[in-house]
């Protein structure tokens, strides 16, 4: 004990270096933020594998959630969408009565489904979706996902909607090719999931592979400009006045999951038009 | 006795003050920036207890870090320099008797070439340790080196010049 306290004595200055060597280190990362910073960072490198292992298997469990406020956002940014709205500034109106209607007169409202069931080899493909007329789904709405066209609901029950898929013989959707801009019809009729016909483009009409196809917006069923596909194949044919396309579609209908249906706050305005219109 | 402990004191006040007031605005040719003040501790004597050598350097380098907003830089390079300066000593006068160990290096008593590699090397370990401090990182290494040898270089001259300039007369310090 007594040889520990003369070793502390005679070598007392050495722990006071120590010492006040680190109070100084100590100041110099309490108040500088580059050293801070740099040795926080170095702590970083060395402790991020840990919590990226952690990550690794606890990511899991926040999908579903995340999921939602995805679909949630994605509901936003599509009612942003300037083909969901009406810019009426062009119209006969006066500046008057513009004022008091909104200049913008929001068209299309969305929301949002999962797929059910889904069929994509038979002949007639339907969805069903877990949405029914309690949320708003009625008949002739139509169902997109965040890489295209789906298809059009057919029938709604209380809980529960089917949808016609676009794979279905009897599903017709106006299409317009870029950077063209003709019109066109886009059927399937084919076993093949991945693609379909784009009908009714002339002849002369000069069309590449690879052109995108969307939708054309006249149905009043879709919004405008919604990605179809793209070319991927083009036949000129002797006996028809038109071309034979074939689309590539950019849908996946093997692997729907998330769809948003599409409904036209309009629709029973232009419904009764189109009526008239059939009558005379 | 007295009378050293008190020029070791008015000493450090001046320098202080100096590096304080003058030294801490220079910037010349923008990274030349003497540290005038590691002159007292170079002209500290070896005679006192290394404990109190540690205090009073820790404490002169917080004083310039409290005024050159840099807490603990040069505290840290002040201590490290107080506790080399008796090996750097014993190192450049090998083979010597054990008496000049505790002289003061001042002029009189050294010559000039001593006096020159002696500051020169304190000066550059208190610098490097400063701007590495400063910089706190390992880029630009060399540029950085070069930088550190320019700017002790600088304070050695001044050093120098300030102890020629001041140099008591041998009969002073006996």
């Amino acid at each position: 004990m007594n040889n520990l306290a003369q070793f502390l004595r005679k070598n007392f200055h050495y722990l006071l270096f120590v010492i006040l060597q680190i109070i100084a280190v100590i100041l110099i990362y309490n108040t500088l933020n580059y050293p801070r910073f740099v040795i926080s960072t170095f702590g970083k490198s060395v402790t991020g594998p840990f919590y990226e292992m952690r990550h690794f298997f606890t990511k899991h469990f926040n999908f579903e959630h995340e999921n939602t406020i995805l679909v949630q956002e994605n509901l936003k940014l599509l009612r942003e969408q300037e083909s969901s709205f009406i810019f009426r500034s062009d119209s006969l109106l006066t500046e008057a009565e513009l004022t008091k209607l909104n200049k913008r007169l929001r068209v299309y409202d969305y929301t949002y489904a999962n797929v059910i069931h889904n069929t994509v080899h038979k002949k007639n493909n339907y969805l069903i979706i877990d949405k029914g007329a309690s949320d708003g789904i009625t008949y002739d709405m139509a169902v997109i996902c965040s890489d295209g066209v789906v298809g059009v609901v057919n029938d709604v029950s209380e809980h529960y909607s089917s949808v016609i898929s676009l794979l279905h013989s009897d599903s017709r959707i106006s299409a317009k090719i870029y950077p063209s801009n003709q019109l066109g019809n886009i059927v399937w009729d084919e076993d093949d999931p991945e693609k379909a016909n784009l009908l009714d483009i002339s002849q002369h009409i000069n069309i590449n592979v690879g052109d995108s196809v969307f939708t054309s917006g006249y149905s009043y069923v879709f919004p405008k400009n919604i990605l179809i596909g793209t070319v991927c194949e083009k036949e000129v044919n002797s006996k028809s006045s038109f071309l034979t396309l074939k689309v590539k579609l950019s849908t996946n209908f093997s692997r729907l999951n998330t769809v948003y249906i599409v409904k036209n706050l309009y629709k029973s305005e232009l419904d009764s038009l189109k009526s008239s219109f059939k009558n005379e | 006795m007295n009378n050293i402990v008190l020029r070791n004191i008015f000493r450090f006040v001046i320098l202080l003050l100096i590096q304080i007031y003058v030294c801490n605005y220079v910037h010349f040719l923008g990274f030349i920036n003497p540290y005038i003040y590691v002159l007292a501790l170079l002209l500290l004597p070896l005679s006192i207890p290394k404990s109190l050598q540690y205090l009073i350097a820790f404490v002169t380098g917080l004083i310039v870090d409290i005024f050159a907003m840099t807490y603990g830089i040069h505290a840290s390079a002040s201590l490290t320099l107080i506790f080399l300066k008796p090996y750097v000593i014993s190192w450049l006068t090998v083979g010597k008797n054990r008496d000049e160990l505790t002289t003061i290096p001042i002029p009189g008593q050294k010559d000039f070439k001593w006096l020159l590699i002696y500051t020169f090397l304190m000066v550059f370990i208190h610098h490097f340790i400063v701007t590495m401090f400063e910089l706190f990182t390992f880029r630009k290494f060399w540029l950085t080196l070069i930088s550190v040898i320019g700017n002790s270089l600088f304070t050695t001259f001044i050093i120098l010049c300030v102890q020629y300039i001041f140099t008591p007369t041998k009969k002073d310090y006996k």
